[in-house]
């Protein structure tokens, strides 16, 4: 009892460390999905609030890769494992939907989205220096992936 | 000779006011660093980051000779001073850190609505001193066209077609006029001056201001309130302060509790007024029921600010649809008024009988729409800057700390 009880926090505290950010993860398919399809519909408060959550989901996640060691190599280690071909669709707003979301933030000369979302691009460009060559091959490998990434200027054309 | 002649020179060039030229988007950098209260809250930011620092270093062993040598050496002794030999066993040290971290966050985030703050009344400042000089440059103008008007009264006089009680009463306008100027030519005076304060500007320096480019109203689109809601209630750096405060009593709560294994020194920043206990005790249940008290003015206090926001911003969004719904009128009734004093002024000038009080009459309703226009049109330009304050746009956009970081790594 007591070494089931012992292996059961043991499985507490080692696989679920990184839940929250592997189901903001997930949650940024949902969100993706509804930007894409609300991208030219006029800004209203559920479109700010899911502008507000998918953008900032990108910054954490990205913040966490680039300044988490911890979290670095636990992305590494199971990359492979979890990644899948059409895991970039899901995730990633497309930069001509991001820029037409752009366009419908600014009212009269305001800016009324999140800070995060005018810098997608910059955040995105980012990533690659904390991933691994085989990883970058992998994700080039699906060709819709890589013209989205190239899009958004995350990897160049030629290379 | 020629030497007193230079020195003099020098001494009256040395002493002749500097003068310095800003334009509107010089202002939010001079207030950024030269704004006397920005100054000193951002020393108070760097107090409470050096805090953190100073309760991390607390951890620390530290050297009290008295402590030491009152103490016997044996393990019981030891024990009495665990605070200076291991204080990193006390877990209310721990807390502390924890705690000022909150606090320094809460300290930073009240900055940044204290630096907006300035930057907006400053740019509200700079905005009306120019509509002031816009208004003085158009009461000249009211003044040159009623001289005119005098003279030629005067001269209708000769003829005996205008009364002198008509002259004397053009005159007085005249006067009356005039009497404006210097009262508006002082008050641009001041608040040159009170807009040199606000940007640490030495008050010898004589300020000169660069015009606004006016926006086109007619081209503006009405505003959504709860658009804007949503951005303003985000940004909010009021709002913000009370998560790291709440955090922050949730330390306070921790040492209640752990206060069996001894106690911080220093103070619980602005919950001192909670109780807390030197070890656990029967008060520990009270101290417990007084900071959630606290929380709950801390809940209440941001529900207001909320509310306070929102009322301020209902009102900004109605007064700018306001602007956007009434420019046509505006532009209309100057139209209208300049239209008609050109066509007097035309009768005028081709010999025919006008009476000089009609024609004061239209000078005065020409005067009062191009006012109107003008306080129209920077009604416009300080609403549009009061809801860049209210959603933390332009000047006010500051990047909350991960971004920036990240931001800086991409450069």
């Amino acid at each position: 009892m007591k070494l089931f009880s012992m292996f059961f926090i043991l499985m507490i505290f080692t696989g679920c460390r990184y839940q929250s950010q592997f189901d903001t993860l997930k949650s940024l398919a949902a969100d993706r999905e509804y930007l894409e399809t609300n991208a030219n519909t006029p800004l209203d408060n559920d479109k700010q609030v899911v502008i507000e959550r998918y953008f900032s989901n990108i910054k954490e996640l990205s913040h966490k890769l680039v300044n988490d060691r911890r979290f670095s190599n636990n992305f590494h280690k199971r990359f492979f494992r979890y990644f899948t071909l059409d895991m970039c669709d899901d995730f990633v707003l497309d930069v001509k939907n991001w820029k037409q979301i752009l366009n419908t933030c600014e009212v009269s000369g305001f800016y009324l989205c999140a800070e995060e979302l005018k810098h997608y691009q910059d955040i995105l460009k980012l990533v690659p220096s904390y991933l691994t060559k085989l990883e970058i091959t992998n994700l080039k490998k699906e060709a819709q992936c890589k013209d989205k990434l190239v899009g958004l200027g995350v990897f160049d054309e030629n290379n | 000779m020629k030497v007193i002649l230079i020195l003099l020179s020098f001494f009256i060039l040395s002493n002749s006011n500097s003068q310095t030229l800003i334009s509107l988007e010089d202002v939010s950098n001079k207030v950024r660093n030269s704004n006397f209260m920005v100054l000193e809250n951002a020393q108070r930011v760097y107090q409470a980051k050096e805090t953190i620092n100073f309760n991390k270093k607390n951890l620390l062993p530290k050297l009290n000779l008295w402590n030491i040598l009152r103490t016997p050496f044996t393990w019981q002794g030891a024990v009495d001073i665990v605070q200076d030999i291991a204080p990193f066993l006390v877990p209310n040290n721990w807390f502390k850190v924890g705690q000022s971290r909150q606090f320094y966050y809460a300290y930073q985030e009240q900055y940044r609505a204290l630096w907006a703050n300035e930057v907006m009344t400053s740019k509200l400042l700079y905005t009306n001193t120019v509509r002031d000089i816009h208004f003085l440059k158009v009461l000249k103008d009211y003044s040159g066209k009623l001289n005119e008007l005098v003279k030629i009264a005067e001269n209708r006089q000769i003829f005996g077609s205008v009364q002198p009680s008509t002259i004397r009463f053009l005159k007085i306008k005249s006067i009356e006029i005039n009497e404006d100027i210097r009262k508006l030519s002082n008050l641009v005076f001041e608040e040159k001056k009170a807009l040199s304060y606000l940007m640490g500007i030495n008050q010898e320096e004589e300020l000169t201001l660069k015009k606004i480019e006016l926006p086109k109203v007619e081209e503006l689109s009405r505003l959504k309130f709860d658009t804007f809601v949503f951005k303003a209630l985000d940004a909010a750096p009021e709002i913000t302060q009370y998560k790291y405060l709440k955090e922050a009593l949730r330390y306070t709560r921790r040492y209640v509790y752990f206060s069996f294994l001894g106690g911080s020194s220093n103070s619980q920043g602005i919950f001192n007024n909670i109780p807390v206990q030197d070890g656990l005790g029967f008060g520990a249940a009270s101290s417990i029921r007084i900071s959630n008290s606290e929380s709950h003015i801390l809940d209440l206090n941001k529900e207001s600010t909320k509310e306070v926001l929102k009322k301020s911003l209902y009102n900004l969004v109605n007064n700018f649809n306001s602007y956007i719904d009434n420019i046509e009128n505006q532009t209309q009734r100057r139209g209208l008024a300049r239209e008609n004093y050109e066509a007097l002024r035309n009768n005028l000038a081709m010999g025919l009988d006008i009476d000089p009080l009609e024609m004061l009459e239209s000078v005065q309703n020409e005067f009062d729409a191009s006012i109107s226009l003008v306080h129209y049109q920077y009604g416009v330009v300080t609403t549009m800057e009061r809801l860049k304050r209210m959603i933390f746009n332009g000047d006010y956009s500051k990047k909350e700390s991960k971004l920036a970081d990240l931001l800086q790594r991409s450069e």
